[in-house]
């Protein structure tokens, strides 16, 4: 096993893993970067959604030598603040249900806003035509996709509904 | 942790079945006990019960004890607990309990977490306000009558308009007696209760901070991967693990025992039952990644002794279930003489309708974390049955259950698979043989091929009709394997969402009637699937309640309006055990107002129609208008499902919504695609290619409209989806004049020639 080299959320790192370890695992399991999800393992669910140079890509099935050397940004690292308009929208939304698949959907979402700022309904799916949330929130992650993308524009965030301050054992 | 069995368990299972909906009588017992005791908790908060601890800064922990999987329960009871309370919402803290006897049973299924919980988190919180509200009134030498809560974490003195808060309070609280039957709140004074509220946990979410079952760490732990008897029932014959443990970082390969497991809820298992519950077993991979013990069970060469399960197809179950349906079954309810009155009626209608094998799918495969050490066990499970699961790891690893630890995790999606048990157990013994911490993954394929399926069922329902076209006998005859049987043995009636069990149609104006089961006798294991029962049989009945308006020309919603025009209790007495006799207006009210939102009877263009499908089920009443298009090559489109919903009082509109919305999209998923197949008795899917999903592209749209009450809150996690499929089926008829009988829709039937 050679040493390979990412960027992960602008951190550089160096890992030993065999070469056919698909980014995922390394993610998840190497670097303790768990927002990242474990859905389906053959890119058919989206779950496992993050940004390689920018493009969405499914983690489960790229493998860690393909993307050495390039630069990944996971659910993690969208935004420091958690404030990327795309995250603001879901929240102002109440779009998750379970969750799982959200920050899938939310990497796509920010990938598709960033080359596209104002979506029509087939662009939004066939951007997320590959993702899938069980828990039936489409209609949600639609309009949330055009208020990111309307806040995208406009710059400015909408406030979220009332959530108490400390969630901590939610998590 | 001491044992959990009492008596109110063995009612547990009852209340996962649609037949126990809504029953105050039978309410789990959910006591207070004097306070919670949370280790390093400072010693001046106030800690009046176990759900509430109030600090001197103000800040307010509210436990909650049931299991998060996206129906926002942490933030539905949360608000039940903040609203008696009189606290101020954005001061409150969300903790999940752990599993524990003080917390009574926490089980989370069977759309129960409200209805159970909902009068003694109301008096947890009201006793507490109580308390503070003394302190205040000790404090400032006044009557208590003097003093009034603000809703905002204060007490106040109007006369003098004196405050005090919470915090400033706690210290003297904690010395007030514990008042007894404190008075509630008047609904017309509720802030928080009826309120859209913000998920407590959706910053996490959003920002990949959410932390579910499968992202749990613990320190120096280990990953494993299973491989399961592909056949159910199967064993391990021998296995070579020399090319696995040639893999890197694979650190130990060995057998997994199937060690039988104890029901599900506590419930006595009959001597003799036939029962067949036991955990998979197979071959664990243990490794130092996922990746690297997914790598090292594909290197393994396994024989298998796949027992007598091989033989299974789902090409024989079919005809064995259309045998079933030729001769009697097990007689569940009879009312009259339905066989005399059919023979002689001036007209019947037969018609026979077919679901299939269904797996739950949710999104986080399923998974579990355990370390075993030192007589000690430790576990980390994305559960809906922490109870349940601690009764098994107790009596599997022969420890008192004073030695185990279930923390309940962030679950990525359940819809029932996960009141099953056997992930839990399988990691707590993985980990033992490791001697390690250790998470167990589940692949997808191993998720799907190794599930406790919806079980596959025939129905031949036949219906007399007198001259007059009044319906004077119903027969409905079920041929499908026991649901409960996996768990218990024997043969248990699945009779939810049947017109027995209260879903209200036809209720009271058949005075002839027949319930009956034969069973199918499978190695496939069964379990509860979102709605459970209640989604199959009622597919059945509301479909065929609109074959009988069709047959007599009359309007579908006419005829439901006709079936339930009595006060009397449903066909079938509405007096099982547990069971809360339909109330007729109510139903009609949720199809009044959903016939009026969907624009019922209003013409639509050709290849356009409307369907209409409603019930009772777990405490609450729901209506389905679908309206779909169908093209000439049978291409279908399910362009609007309006819903009209009746659960009593809302705790947050928002919630009810979002599960409504949910339950459709899981509805039409099973309507409009999935089957689990069977060959060579093996589960033949293995992805969500062969076992697609709605995405969305095809969502509909889809409105819920909920009728302002303050009866007793209603479950909502299930009942959005019986009434899905059959909405939509009888929609397809308006369009084309075609009965679709089978689920999924055989769609190229409605290709015209």
């Amino acid at each position: 096993m050679d040493a390979i080299s990412l960027t992960v959320n602008g951190q550089k790192h160096s890992v030993e893993v065999s070469p056919d370890t698909p980014l995922l695992w390394v993610l998840r399991d190497t670097l303790g970067l768990t927002g990242t999800k474990f859905g389906c393992g053959q890119s058919l669910c989206g779950a496992c959604t993050v940004h390689v140079d920018g493009e969405a890509t499914r983690s489960c099935t790229a493998r860690i030598a393909t993307v050495a050397g390039r630069s990944i940004t996971t659910i993690e690292g969208l935004s420091s603040d958690g404030r990327h308009p795309v995250q603001q929208a879901w929240l102002s939304d109440q779009v998750p249900q379970c969750g799982y698949c959200q920050a899938g959907m939310i990497m796509t979402t920010a990938a598709l806003l960033a080359k596209n700022s104002a979506p029509t309904d087939s662009d939004i799916d066939e951007a997320l035509g590959g993702h899938i949330c069980r828990c039936g929130t489409y209609l949600r992650i639609r309009r949330a996709v055009h208020q990111a993308a309307a806040k995208h524009s406009a710059s400015e965030a909408t406030a979220p509904l009332p959530a108490p301050a400390g969630a901590g054992g939610a998590r | 942790m001491k044992t959990l069995r009492t008596a109110t368990n063995t009612s547990r299972r009852e209340f996962l079945k649609s037949t126990a909906a809504g029953s105050a009588g039978l309410l789990l017992a959910f006591y207070l006990p004097a306070s919670a005791s949370t280790p390093g908790a400072p010693e001046q908060d106030f800690k009046p019960n176990a759900y509430i601890a109030i600090d001197s800064h103000g800040d307010i922990r509210l436990v909650v004890t049931r299991s998060e999987m996206g129906q926002g329960v942490r933030t539905a009871l949360a608000m039940i607990l903040a609203e008696e309370l009189g606290a101020d919402w954005s001061r409150v803290k969300i903790e999940q309990g752990d599993c524990d006897p003080q917390y009574g049973d926490m089980t989370t299924g069977g759309s129960m977490s409200i209805r159970s919980t909902w009068d003694p988190l109301r008096k947890a919180g009201a006793s507490a306000r109580d308390m503070l509200l003394t302190a205040a009134a000790q404090t400032w030498g006044v009557t208590r009558e003097e003093c009034s809560p603000t809703g905002d974490s204060v007490i106040e003195h109007k006369k003098t308009g004196r405050k005090l808060t919470y915090g400033q309070l706690a210290v003297k609280a904690a010395s007030v007696p514990v008042p007894k039957d404190v008075p509630l709140k008047d609904p017309k004074d509720y802030r928080i209760v009826g309120t859209k509220r913000a998920r407590v946990d959706g910053q996490h979410i959003v920002i990949g901070e959410a932390h579910y079952g499968i992202d749990t760490k613990v320190p120096g732990m280990l990953f494993a991967v299973v491989a399961r008897p592909p056949v159910f029932g199967g064993k391990v014959k021998k296995f070579d693990a020399t090319r696995a443990l040639a893999v890197p970082g694979v650190r130990n390969v060995f057998e997994v025992p199937a060690v039988e497991m104890p029901p599900l809820f506590g419930e006595e298992r009959k001597p003799d039952s036939g029962h067949e519950h036991y955990l998979w077993g197979g071959v664990a991979v243990v490794a130092d990644s996922t990746w690297q013990a997914i790598a090292g069970r594909r290197a393994l060469t396994i024989d298998w002794d796949n027992g007598p399960g091989a033989e299974e197809s789902t090409e024989k179950q079919r005809a064995t279930l259309t045998e079933l349906l030729k001769t009697d079954g097990k007689e569940l309810k009879k009312i009259g003489d339905p066989d005399a009155t059919i023979s002689s009626a001036a007209k019947t209608i037969e018609a026979d309708y077919e679901t299939p094998f269904l797996a739950h799918m949710t999104m986080e495969p399923v998974n579990s974390t355990a370390s075993v050490h030192d007589g000690k066990c430790e576990v980390w499970a994305p559960t809906q049955n922490p109870n349940g699961m601690a009764t098994a790891l107790a009596g599997v690893l022969n420890l008192p259950q004073s030695a185990l630890t279930i923390h309940i995790t962030l679950i990525g999606g359940g819809f029932g698979r996960r009141l099953c048990i056997d992930y839990g157990v399988e990691a707590a013994l993985i980990s033992r043989s490791a001697a390690a911490p250790v998470k167990v993954i589940w692949t997808r394929d191993d998720d799907i091929r190794h599930d406790y399926y919806r079980p596959i069922s025939h129905h031949r329902l036949r219906a007399g009709l007198d001259a007059r076209g009044q319906v004077t006998s119903w027969l409905h005859h079920i041929a499908a394997p026991s649901t409960d049987s996996t768990f218990l043995g024997g043969e248990v009636p699945d009779t939810g969402g049947t017109e027995i069990a209260g879903t209200g149609l036809p209720s009271g104006t058949v005075p002839n009637y027949l319930l009956q089961q034969s069973f199918l006798h499978t190695a496939v294991p069964r379990g509860y699937w979102r709605a459970v029962d209640t989604n199959w049989n009622h597919f059945a009945v509301q479909c065929f309640i609109d074959e009988i308006a069709a047959a007599t020309s009359k309007d579908p919603l006419a005829l439901r309006r006709e079936l339930i025009a009595t006060k009397e209790k449903p066909a079938g007495g509405g007096d099982n055990e547990g069971e809360t006799p339909v109330n007729v207006d109510r139903l009609l009210g949720v199809l009044n107002l959903v016939a009026e939102k969907s624009d019922w009877g209003k013409p639509l263009a050709a290849g356009r129609g409307r369907g209409i499908a409603g019930l009772y089920g777990f405490g609450s009443y729901v209506a389905h208008v679908a309206e779909v298009t169908v093209a000439k090559d049978g291409t279908l489109r399910v362009d609007r499902v309006v819903v009209a919903v009746d659960c009593g009082q809302v705790i947050n509109p928002d919630l009810v919504a979002a599960q409504i919305e949910g339950g459709v999209v899981f509805g039409l998923t099973s309507a409009l695609y999935d089957e689990i197949t069977i060959q060579n008795g093996q589960v033949q899917q293995t992805n969500f290619d062969n076992y697609p999903m709605l995405r969305i592209a095809d969502m509909p749209k889809v409105e819920v409209h909920l009728v302002p009450s303050h009866e007793p809150p209603g479950g909502i996690g299930e009942p959005g989806v019986p009434s899905t499929a059959p909405a939509v089926a009888n929609a397809i008829f308006a369009a084309t004049g075609k009965r679709l009988r089978r689920l999924p829709f055989q769609t190229q039937e409605l290709a015209k020639s």
